[in-house]
């Protein structure tokens, strides 16, 4: 099944690929917790868990086995892509599947071999580690991203290199148990470690095997429909007056509108990097906590709201830059691994810290005061948060149009024609993630603006994902799909009180992100029926979804 | 053997010593090879005569083992891709790298604004009146050397092969490079394709005076065009000198022509 998907994935471009391996994470994942529920599942140890002494340690004879299953495993896949016909062919298919087709090994079979394959290795390691992790589908997923950091040491292709960097990585992990006991600060590292290794790995490893095998391929450009000007400018009127006429309508739900608006901002930022400039970025929660905490830092030290604001966003910036790193040296599936980890290890070492969510992992934030003018309550601070949303959209519509807009673009396309006529990308990239991160941060701080106080719990590195995959669904135009996109998150749960359809949502988006992804290439009519559609809606943005809620509700009422 | 290697000229591309090895496999052996403005100069060479991986030696997209790439004199070797641009090399590219999702007309005009941006980042960012206009100038320009003005509106994804060569050319034209290296410009083009890009180059090479170094496989065109002609085989230099001397070269028909012609 997941061949077939992969199939119809060949030719989707970079950002895209991602975004559907993203929907079928979370897609599974949901399934995991409505069936299972959140929480984590114990499972009794069933091998034997006496212990022997070995060289002085006491070892647990499940402990042995595992580690001999797993070298039995290794040893296994080495031998077989080695001197097995099906092993080569998989290779094979790797480098070229249509020479392969030619000398008759079909390389739908060896894909399906591989992927078969694939899942029952993942299978087996998570029957291994259940006893030791307890069964979670996030704590498992996390497990998948720290395997990359070995496969990283064994550069992607040796396996007996692979097996060392898992053992290596392991060891490294239970030997910083050690070490940070006397240094309270760096608390986070041993859980963070994998990750550590993955991220520097990553960076080390020389380019030329950071070639995405995907990269080469040619993607044809999405269709996209574009709205006669009339009914565009309608649609925008439309949608402005809505929007600023939501703190009459909807009484004591603001904040979650409020919460939506704010959402633009993030989206606005994912815009511009995924679709305009085809790049990944899983960091985004990252950069939202970091705005967040900064401007915590910057209002209670007396800074002006409106400067404080502005500063957060700047100390987004940086943080940005240092993701750029990565987009500079690799792209696609790598860039989304390396950028995951990033946002992992922020997480998990830099958010304890007292310099961000200060020494009791929470902090004040204030709303705007301005004498005479009421900005601070709900109503008020809608506004203010509309006001920002509405100068980012005129912002990011701004940068299409000019020179950055049409370097982004051609980076999207073909970033060595670009270099090749005299543009350094690199410092293109190293914008576009600045911009992005000093969105994001903008958003972070005015989240935080919102409640009142903040700490890391809504930045948790798993929302990149969610709001990768979010604005995957939420349509093909600049603006508009971020104002649908923010309603999507904010709102709309908001008005459901149903759980079980409230534990659906990730699914739903990630379904629908899988079949985004796949339909961005195709002609298909259905596709540009379905292109069409999400731009029709896009066009009445602010209007529909919530609209037509309200009035259920009030026939409800 | 006593190679006496003469010193880079100083009046376009000059490649010394040039050698570019994959694991063990040697791609480029050796090769001195000069380009000089005002000439055509064609390089030919079977498949895998290491053709392109020259090309990419040239605009510093590869990493050579040995040897030095100069341009005008000045040793461009530790230079990135951007910062070659900048002295005045472009190139077209064999797989073509067009912007898919742009306008033919906004394709050619970033061959010139991609080397106005450069890699100030304010210059990334905004584009003066000034430049702006100077751009829809080139663009326009390069576009009608190439006789594609009337496809300007059209997105570039959706021309043919041979019009989407004709675009990747103009954008290169667009640009202020002094020498333009073309890969295999004229593969996927018809006859009629091919003999109308020869026209081109030539009004190129009398309008513009740049240099061009012209990878081909179609032997017509190059013994139309090109004035001087390096021969590759196995990614060594087997033969150089003008068109009629390869026609007579006894080693070029036995290595590249030698099907045909016995």
């Amino acid at each position: 099944m997941l061949e077939r998907l992969a199939r119809a994935l060949r030719g989707v471009s970079l950002a895209m690929s991602i975004v559907a391996t993203i929907g079928i994470l979370l897609a599974i994942q949901g399934v995991a917790v409505m069936r299972y529920g959140p929480r984590t599942l114990t499972m009794p140890a069933y091998l034997p868990t006496r212990s022997i002494r070995m060289v002085g340690v006491n070892v647990g004879l499940d402990q042995i086995i595992t580690f001999l299953v797993a070298l039995v495993a290794a040893t296994g896949l080495y031998l077989f892509f080695r001197y097995s016909r099906m092993g080569v062919a998989m290779r094979g298919v790797v480098d070229d599947p249509d020479l392969l087709a030619l000398n008759r090994v079909s390389p739908v079979r060896a894909r399906r071999w591989a992927w078969f394959l694939g899942s029952s290795f993942a299978a087996l390691s998570g029957v291994l580690i259940a006893p030791v992790l307890g069964l979670e589908a996030f704590v498992l997923t996390l497990l998948v991203v720290q395997a990359f950091g070995a496969a990283a040491i064994g550069r992607f292709s040796s396996l007996p290199l692979t097996y060392l960097g898992g053992l290596a990585v392991g060891v490294g992990a239970s030997l910083s148990t050690k070490f940070v006991a006397s240094v309270p600060s760096l608390r986070g590292l041993p859980s963070s470690f994998p990750f550590l290794v993955l991220f520097v790995t990553l960076l080390v490893l020389p380019r030329r095997l950071l070639v995405d095998s995907g990269a080469a391929v040619a993607s044809p450009p999405p269709h996209t429909h574009s709205l006669p000007p009339r009914v565009a400018r309608g649609g925008l009127v439309l949608g402005a007056g809505v929007a600023l006429l939501v703190p009459w309508i909807v009484g004591a739900r603001l904040p979650v509108y409020t919460n939506a608006v704010i959402y633009v901002l993030v989206f606005l930022s994912l815009r511009l990097l995924v679709r305009t400039s085809n790049q990944v970025s899983l960091a985004h929660a990252g950069f939202a906590a970091v705005g967040a905490a900064a401007f915590a830092h910057f209002t209670h030290a007396g800074l002006p709201w409106p400067l404080a604001l502005l500063a957060a966003g700047l100390v987004g910036v940086p943080v940005g830059a240092v993701v750029a790193i990565p987009a500079i040296r690799m792209s696609g599936l790598y860039l989304a691994i390396a950028t995951f980890g990033f946002g992992i290890l922020l997480e998990q070492l830099i958010y304890p810290q007292s310099f961000m969510f200060g020494a009791n992992g929470s902090l004040a934030v204030p709303r705007p005061h301005v004498s005479g003018v009421d900005l601070a309550s709900d109503r008020g601070f809608y506004y203010v948060a509309l006001t920002v949303a509405v100068l980012a959209s005129v912002v990011v519509a701004w940068i299409h149009r000019s020179r950055l807009g049409r370097l982004l673009r051609g980076l999207a396309d073909s970033p060595t024609a670009l270099a090749t006529h005299g543009a350094d990308t690199k410092v293109t990239l190293v914008i576009v993630f600045c911009i992005s991160a000093f969105l994001a941060a903008l958003a972070g701080a005015l989240f935080g603006a919102l409640t009142g106080s903040i700490d890391g719990t809504p930045f948790g590195s798993f929302s990149s994902i969610y709001w990768l995959a979010i604005l995957a669904v939420a349509g093909n135009g600049l603006i508009a799909p971020a104002f649908v996109a923010g309603i999507f998150i904010a709102v709309v749960p908001a008005y459901i009180t149903n759980h079980t359809i409230i534990d659906l949502f990730p699914v739903m988006f990630g379904m629908s992100a899988i079949g985004n992804a796949i339909m961005s290439t195709r002609g298909s009519p259905f596709a540009g029926w379905l292109q069409g559609a999400s731009i029709r809606s896009a066009g009445r943005a602010d209007r529909s979804p919530v609209r037509d809620r309200m009035i259920i509700q009030e026939v409800a009422a | 053997m006593t190679a006496v290697v003469a010193p880079p000229t100083t009046d376009g591309l000059s490649v010394r010593g040039l050698s570019v090895r994959f694991g063990g496999l040697v791609a480029v052996d050796n090769l001195d090879l000069d380009a000089p403005e005002g000439r055509l100069t064609g390089l030919i060479g079977p498949n895998g005569a290491g053709k392109t991986t020259t090309f990419d030696a040239c605009s510093g997209l590869n990493t050579p083992s040995e040897g030095s790439v100069h341009l005008f004199g000045n040793d461009v070797s530790r230079l990135g891709p951007p910062a070659r641009a900048q002295r005045g090399l472009g190139r077209t590219f064999q797989r073509m790298e067009l912007f898919n999702s742009l306008s033919v007309a906004d394709n050619v005009a970033l061959g010139r604004e991609a080397a106005m941006a450069g890699s100030n980042v304010l210059r990334q960012i905004v584009a003066s009146r000034h430049e702006q206009d100077e751009m829809m100038e080139a663009a326009a320009g390069a576009m009608e050397l190439c006789g594609i003005s009337d496809l300007a509106d059209r997105r570039a994804s959706a021309l043919s092969t041979g019009q989407r060569r004709l675009v990747e050319l103009a954008r290169a034209l667009a640009g202020r490079f002094r020498i333009l290296l073309l890969d295999e410009p004229s593969s996927g083009l018809d006859h009629n394709e091919t003999a109308r890009f020869g026209d081109i180059l030539e009004r190129v090479m009398a309008e513009r005076g740049v240099g061009l170094l012209l990878v081909e496989h179609d032997m017509s065109l190059v013994m139309r065009v090109c004035h001087h002609v390096y021969v590759l085989d196995f990614g060594k230099l087997i033969f150089e000198g003008s068109t009629d001397d390869i026609r007579d070269s006894e080693i070029v028909r036995a290595a590249y022509l030698g099907a045909e012609e016995v």
